[in-house]
C-alpha cells in the first residue's frame, strides 16, 4: 500500500488562492453565472454504493481537503460561506477542465472512437 | 460546518456541474450567450429524469457530461433574456421560482421584491411585472424546461417555525399545482440545508411530495422517490 501525503501548500500559494476567492466573491453575483460543484446524492436507500467512474468526485474531494487545510491556516474557523467560497474557487478553476472526455474517446481526436 | 463530511461526500459521491444564475438583465445577453455557447459545446443539460437515473443506477443516461443550468428567484428577465438563448443552443434551464412572487401584483412587485432579496434592475420593465408570469412558466415547462420551487416567498426562516415551514415548503408546492396542474419535483431552499439537517423541515419537504432537495452543496434525491433499479 502506498501511504502518502502532498506537502502543504507554500505560503504564497495560499495568499494567491485566498486573492482568487475574494476576486470571485467581488463580483455582482445577482447577475451572473456563477459554476458549483454539487454533491449528489440519492437518499432512497436503494441506489448503488458505486457512482461516479470517472474518479471526477475523488479529484474534487483531494481539491478541496488540500484547499481546506489551507485556508485553515489563516482561518481557523471556517464557516459554510468560506467552504462555498472555496468551492466556487474549485469551480471556476476545473469546471470546464472536468468536463472533458478521456483522450481515447475524445471524438474530434478519434472520429470512429465510441465516446462513452 | 463539517468540511470533512463534504470531502467524503465528494470522495464517494456523485459530483453535479451546476451553473447557478439570478437576475438576467438584457445589458448582459452577449455574456450568457458566449457562457451557454461554451457549455453546450462540452455539456448535455441535465433532465430530472437524467439525475434521477444517475443516483438510481449508478450509470450517466447521456453520452457528454450533465450541467444543471439554474435560474433562481424566478425573474422575468430569465424569459425574456436567458431563455433564448438556451433554446438557441440546444440546452434547457432549471427554473426555480419562488411562487408568491410570481403571484404578486405587478405594482406590488419592486415593495415585494425589496422586502423579500429579490434584486430588480431599476426602470426594466415599465409596466412594473418583474417577476414571471404563470403563463411564461407553463410556456417555459412546455418548451422542456424544468420548473421547480425555489419555496414562496423567498423569505429566510426560522427552522423550528413549523407554520412558516409548511407555507414556504409545502404552500409553494400546493401553488404549483394550482397553476401547473401537478406538482414540481425540485425544491430549493433559501441558503439553506440538506435534508437530515432538520426534522421539521424533512418533514414538509415529505408532505409536498418532492423528489429532488437543492441546498448549498448538494443536490439530495429524497427517500420516497421511487426505485428505478432495472426490475423493481
Amino acid at each position: 500500500m502506498i501511504n502518502f501525503s502532498l506537502p502543504p501548500l507554500p505560503e504564497e500559494e495560499v495568499d494567491a488562492r485566498l486573492a482568487d476567492m475574494d476576486r470571485l466573491g467581488s463580483r455582482d453575483y445577482a447577475e451572473i453565472g456563477v459554476p458549483m460543484f454539487l454533491v449528489a446524492e440519492d437518499l432512497t436507500g436503494h441506489a448503488p454504493r458505486r457512482i461516479a467512474h470517472d474518479g471526477t468526485g475523488r479529484i474534487l474531494a483531494l481539491l478541496l481537503a488540500e484547499g481546506v487545510e489551507a485556508l485553515r491556516t489563516r482561518r481557523p474557523d471556517l464557516d459554510a460561506d468560506d467552504i462555498a467560497r472555496l468551492i466556487e474557487a474549485l469551480a471556476d478553476r476545473h469546471f470546464l477542465s472536468l468536463a472533458t472526455p478521456a483522450f481515447s474517446r475524445a471524438t474530434d481526436l478519434h472520429p470512429a472512437a465510441e465516446a462513452g | 460546518m463539517d468540511a470533512g463530511a463534504l470531502v467524503r461526500a465528494f470522495a464517494t459521491g456523485a459530483p453535479v456541474h451546476a451553473v447557478n444564475f439570478h437576475n438576467t438583465p438584457r445589458h448582459r445577453a452577449a455574456e450568457y450567450d458566449r457562457e451557454l455557447a461554451a457549455l453546450a459545446e462540452r455539456f448535455v443539460a441535465a433532465t430530472e429524469d437524467d439525475l434521477a437515473t444517475y443516483l438510481a443506477t449508478g450509470d450517466w443516461p447521456r453520452r457528454r457530461p450533465g450541467v444543471v443550468i439554474a435560474l433562481y428567484n424566478g425573474y422575468r428577465n430569465n424569459f425574456d433574456v436567458v431563455r433564448p438563448l438556451l433554446e438557441k443552443h440546444g440546452l434547457h434551464g432549471w427554473f426555480f421560482v419562488a411562487s408568491g412572487y410570481v403571484d404578486c401584483p405587478p405594482d406590488e412587485q419592486l415593495a415585494f421584491g425589496a422586502a423579500h432579496a429579490l434584486r430588480t434592475v431599476k426602470d426594466e420593465y415599465p409596466d412594473g411585472r418583474y417577476a414571471l408570469g404563470w403563463d411564461e412558466i407553463r410556456t417555459l415547462e412546455r418548451a422542456g424546461h424544468v420548473i421547480a420551487s425555489h419555496t414562496r416567498s423567498h423569505t429566510r426562516v426560522a427552522l423550528d417555525d413549523a407554520a412558516a415551514l409548511e407555507a414556504e415548503i409545502v404552500g409553494s408546492q400546493a401553488d404549483f399545482v394550482r397553476e401547473l396542474g401537478h406538482p414540481v419535483r425540485a425544491f430549493a431552499w433559501l441558503s439553506g440545508g440538506a435534508y437530515g439537517e432538520n426534522p421539521l423541515a424533512d418533514a414538509a419537504v415529505d408532505r409536498a411530495g418532492y423528489e429532488f432537495l437543492f441546498s448549498n452543496f448538494r443536490i439530495q434525491r429524497l427517500p420516497g422517490a421511487p426505485d428505478l433499479r432495472p426490475g423493481a
